[in-house]
């Protein structure tokens, strides 16, 4: 019986291996080449999902010239840590595909995964996952961002997200006043 | 490059939706044009509602005290929702513009219902030696702490006995309600019919009006109200109800095997809200039996019970309990029920002893979905009502297409502010019409 099992397993691994490798080779606008379970980024990317289905990746490293080399590591990063969490099924189905499935809170790990970016790095991130079209990673990124908004002041949004003020002062006068609830009188 | 402005606007308008509260949404709108532009799209405020519908209440108005005339009478309040960090500025929800404008009196006058951002007072007058029975009335929405008087409702006293109501109802208009587009209802049993007495404002004011209703619907005894519908029963298994947007009638049907709960005499029916936002009935049956009715979730109208709860065993560990209150033995022991918020009632049991006629009253809070169980002061039991006002911003999405089209604005993408249409049209509105009632002067009798 075991042997017949153990037997039947190797086969059932020389067919797959023959039949492709278990990773995809990708590689970044600066040329950097990274290495991603080929199920974790058929799984969570939509985009690779369909080049892997339709036979477009380029062993030799598949050209993603939208995404630099900083960005690519964390999406392979992310694709890695999501591998080995355990999945939970709720956590695959969730993704909010903009607009109708209620949105899942970040799971711990995830949180954690965001928090240690940058700025720049999560800003990156953010379009890298939309490009590829990673609905969890791109709610994880979203809700981060979104934190990062709430309770502030336009002035405090402004400085923290490095935005121009194209306002002038009347129609921010006009806002604040009709709008006055919302805002505190510092 | 790591830029917020590479960001696409598709993925912005994610982010946007994620802030849950409006508050947050008008100060990213407040940052530049290009978020503005996002975020005042009809097409993502009426998704943003959607998915954040309970954000939107921004929290609710009590009546307080107002049993307990005292010196330490309180006024009605405002007590906000507070999530962390705070989203709203509670003392803009102040109704100081009352008082100082002496509109109402927080003695003799109360809150009696709320729908969207709008508070209807009103206080009722007997006269002596005269048959007469007259209601006065306010509308005001307290964020703009603008008001508009509603000519009294003046009728024969034999009216108030059956009235049920006023009741706030949108406006005729599309839209959501505002405070130029609401009505108030009064229902009565008069000449052997149930009628509406409506009242809709117009540009000088506004006028009471007769509501004529199917004759085959009978509005026995006011159950209570939801966001969407007030509900009487009719008698017998027969509930009626009436939309709160459209003023229309519908029916529906108590379960069959359990008449003997409300043919009883005294037996009142109660409908509450629970916090997923549907309707429930609530039936009180001897013994401290309470039980839940809800709709089926699949549609239909007939009413099923949902839960069944032992008021005996959730007030068993409270201070001052005593296990004959729920026994169902004692005739002198009379047990109500008083909803007082969503999924939220207060349970008061009343013993009078015949030495000495005295009333001993104790009550508690009820949780009917978690039941939790907290002991609270009698009177508060009963006045301690939550009026729920909801933030008059974003406007729903029909408002926005119609205030567009009627006022010729241009939609998104011209500058500012079609985030301020809706607010705007209610402030002109506001001070035009507050001065024109004052001045339409008393008695604008009904029927």
């Amino acid at each position: 019986m075991e042997v017949d099992k153990g037997k039947g397993e190797a086969e059932e691994t020389r067919k797959v291996a023959e039949a492709d490798r278990d990773t995809v080779t990708l590689k970044s606008s600066d040329g950097k080449l990274f290495e991603v379970s080929k199920e974790a980024a058929a799984r969570l990317s939509t985009v690779l999902a369909g080049m892997i289905a339709g036979g477009s990746i380029d062993d030799n490293g598949t050209d993603l010239k939208q995404i630099g080399s900083e960005a690519l590591e964390n999406v392979v990063d992310y694709c890695n840590k999501h591998a080995n969490s355990i999945p939970s099924a709720a956590l695959i189905s969730s993704s909010i595909s903009f607009n109708t499935a209620p949105f899942k809170e970040p799971e711990e790990w995830e949180r954690k995964f965001v928090d240690r970016l940058s700025h720049d790095a999560l800003f990156d991130l953010v379009e890298a996952a939309n490009f590829l079209g990673m609905e969890r990673l791109l709610d994880v990124t979203c809700h981060k961002i979104s934190e990062m908004m709430k309770g502030k002041s336009p002035d405090q949004i402004r400085e923290v997200f490095n935005i121009k003020n194209d306002y002038t002062k009347e129609e921010l006068e006009e806002i604040r006043q009709e709008l006055a609830w919302a805002f505190y009188d510092d | 490059m790591g830029d917020i402005h590479g960001i696409p606007g598709d993925v912005l308008e994610l982010i946007f939706l994620l802030l849950a509260w409006p508050a947050h949404l008008i100060h990213a709108a407040s940052t530049c044009k290009r978020w503005h532009n996002i975020i005042a799209d009809p097409r993502f405020l009426s998704l943003f509602t959607s998915l954040n519908a309970r954000p939107l209440i921004a929290g609710s108005y009590y009546n307080g005290r107002y049993l307990q005339v005292s010196s330490e009478h309180t006024r009605p309040a405002f007590v906000a929702v507070s999530p962390s960090p705070p989203v709203i500025d509670g003392r803009r929800f102040s109704l100081d513009f009352l008082w100082s404008d002496n509109v109402v009196d927080s003695r003799s006058w109360k809150i009696v219902d709320s729908r969207g951002s709008l508070l209807l007072w009103a206080t009722e007058r007997y006269d002596h030696y005269s048959p007469k029975w007259r209601m006065d009335m306010v509308v005001c929405e307290p964020l703009s702490r603008h008001y508009k008087v509603i000519p009294p409702m003046v009728t024969c006293s034999i009216f108030c006995r059956s009235r049920s109501g006023p009741f706030l109802l949108d406006g005729n208009l599309p839209g959501g309600i505002n405070l130029s587009n609401f009505r108030v209802i009064c229902v009565a049993y008069e000449r052997h019919r149930y009628c509406g007495s409506m009242f809709t404002p117009h540009k000088l004011g506004g006028s009471w009006g007769r509501y004529t209703m199917d004759g085959q619907m009978k509005m026995r005894h006011f159950m209570g109200r939801t966001r969407g519908s007030l509900y009487w029963h009719a008698g017998g298994r027969a509930v009626t109800a009436m939309d709160r947007s459209t003023a229309e009638l519908s029916c529906s049907e108590l379960p069959e095997n359990m008449e003997h709960y409300w043919d009883k005499a005294g037996m009142e029916l109660k409908v509450t809200t629970g916090r997923d936002g549907e309707p429930r009935i609530l039936a009180m049956a001897a013994g401290g039996v309470l039980r839940v009715l809800a709709l089926p979730r699949s549609g239909g109208d007939q009413w099923e019970l949902e839960r069944t709860i032992q008021l005996s065993a959730v007030a068993a560990g409270l201070p001052g309990y005593l296990p004959s209150y729920f026994s169902g033995r004692e005739e002198s022991e009379e047990v109500w029920i008083n909803v007082t918020d969503a999924a939220m009632v207060t349970v008061s049991v009343s013993t009078s002893t015949f030495r000495d006629f005295n009333l001993e009253s104790w009550a508690f809070r009820l949780d009917l979905e978690t039941l939790h169980a907290e002991l609270v002061d009698i009177d508060d039991g009963v006045s301690d009502v939550a009026f729920p006002c909801e933030l008059p911003w974003p406007p729903s999405a029909t408002a926005g297409h119609a205030m567009d089209t009627a006022h010729g604005r241009p939609g998104r993408g011209c500058g500012l502010p079609w985030l301020l249409v809706v607010v705007h049209d209610l402030a002109t509105f506001g001070q035009g019409v507050a001065a024109a009632i004052h001045g339409l002067g008393e008695l604008t009798t009904f029927a």
